[in-house]
């Protein structure tokens, strides 16, 4: 299944969700983890990921940290305070949508059902 | 996971040198990706997988990524700079900015041109000392990204975009005073147009260029914490 268009509306949640939960990452792996939590269901792309995070860090949601590990230099990304706010407010909306979605998709379902 | 081998290494970053990226940001983002993937395969998947991540980072895409990326630093300095002068101009600063300027507007009228222009370059002085301390300190920070990388011989020079678009920030106050203040009297144009309006002229600009450089410092000092400069 082709799931890249719904992926890319929730990326940056998806981002910052992780670092939320994760502290610091850096890019390969929040592709990784995001393959192990949806087991290869959903995978993100290079394409996708990085100009996504340039995004986050240029909105000032997100701050960066280099680092030498072994014979390279790995860039860490973590929340900012602002980026921190964001992430509720991103989830709050994810979760409207996607119970509005669910309402319309199954007309039956009672209002205020959670997913 | 496995230790790649010098061979390999070699065969990534002259994979990476292809793409044509001049950005210290993404060059130890890219490298970092190549080699952290193939560290997690075996030896005989080595060159199919090489060839799978060029498809996916193609010279295009990095060029693409590399054009997103300088948009969004200058972005983002502009930004950190209006916010830092918007917070600047609570209301005992405005006052005390407003008096600061009506005393230089007074002042500025009694002394000579010579002593004009060093109102204005003593900010310029500050923006130049700033430029040069972060092109050291840039060069310090970006040593370990280079090392990585053999680029004689390629034609390309590689930068810290962060650092560039700084120096762009800090250096372009200097144009302005040559085009507006050195080059009209070079042309004779102060004959032409009255002492007092070049006078006001210098003082807005020398207020601007205050506010300018003070931003642009605290903008660097928040962005050297976290960036590549």
């Amino acid at each position: 299944m082709s799931n890249n268009n719904l992926i890319k509306g929730s990326l940056q949640t998806i981002i910052l969700k992780l670092l939320e939960e994760n502290e610091r990452m850096y890019g390969y792996e929040i592709t990784q983890r995001v393959k192990e939590l949806t087991e290869g269901e959903i995978k993100i792309t290079e394409g996708a990921l990085y100009p996504a995070l340039h995004k986050l860090e240029a909105e000032g949601l997100l701050s960066t940290e280099i680092q030498q590990v072994d014979n390279r230099v790995r860039k860490y990304y973590s929340l900012t305070k602002d980026g921190q706010k964001e992430v509720t407010s991103k989830m709050s909306e994810l979760q409207g949508f996607v119970e509005n979605l669910q309402r319309i998709l199954t007309p039956d379902l009672k209002p205020g059902f959670n997913i | 996971m496995r230790k790649l081998t010098e061979e390999e290494l070699t065969l990534i970053q002259k994979s990476i040198i292809r793409k044509e990226i001049s950005a210290t940001e993404l060059l130890g983002e890219i490298h970092d990706h190549y080699v952290t993937h193939l560290e997690t395969l075996p030896v005989s998947d080595f060159h199919a997988e090489l060839s799978l991540l060029d498809q996916k980072w193609t010279q295009d895409y990095c060029k693409q990524l590399q054009r997103d990326l300088q948009n969004s630093i200058n972005k983002s300095i502009r930004s950190l700079q209006w916010q830092l002068a918007k917070s600047y101009f609570s209301w005992p600063r405005m006052i005390f900015t407003s008096i600061l300027v009506v005393l230089i507007a007074t002042l500025i009228n009694l002394l000579a041109w010579d002593f004009q222009l060093i109102v204005l370059l003593i900010p310029l002085v500050f923006l130049i000392a700033l430029g040069i301390i972060i092109s050291v300190r840039t060069h310090r920070k970006n040593k370990a990204i280079k090392k990585l990388f053999n680029f004689k011989n390629s034609g390309i020079f590689i930068l810290s975009f962060q650092s560039s678009n700084f120096i762009s920030h800090v250096i372009w106050p200097v144009h302005s005073l040559n085009l507006f203040i050195l080059a009209p009297r070079i042309w004779g144009m102060h004959d032409v147009v009255a002492v007092y309006i070049i006078n006001m002229i210098c003082i807005l600009f020398g207020a601007y260029l205050i506010l300018h450089s003070l931003t642009i410092f605290e903008a660097w000092k928040i962005k050297s914490k976290t960036s590549l400069i």
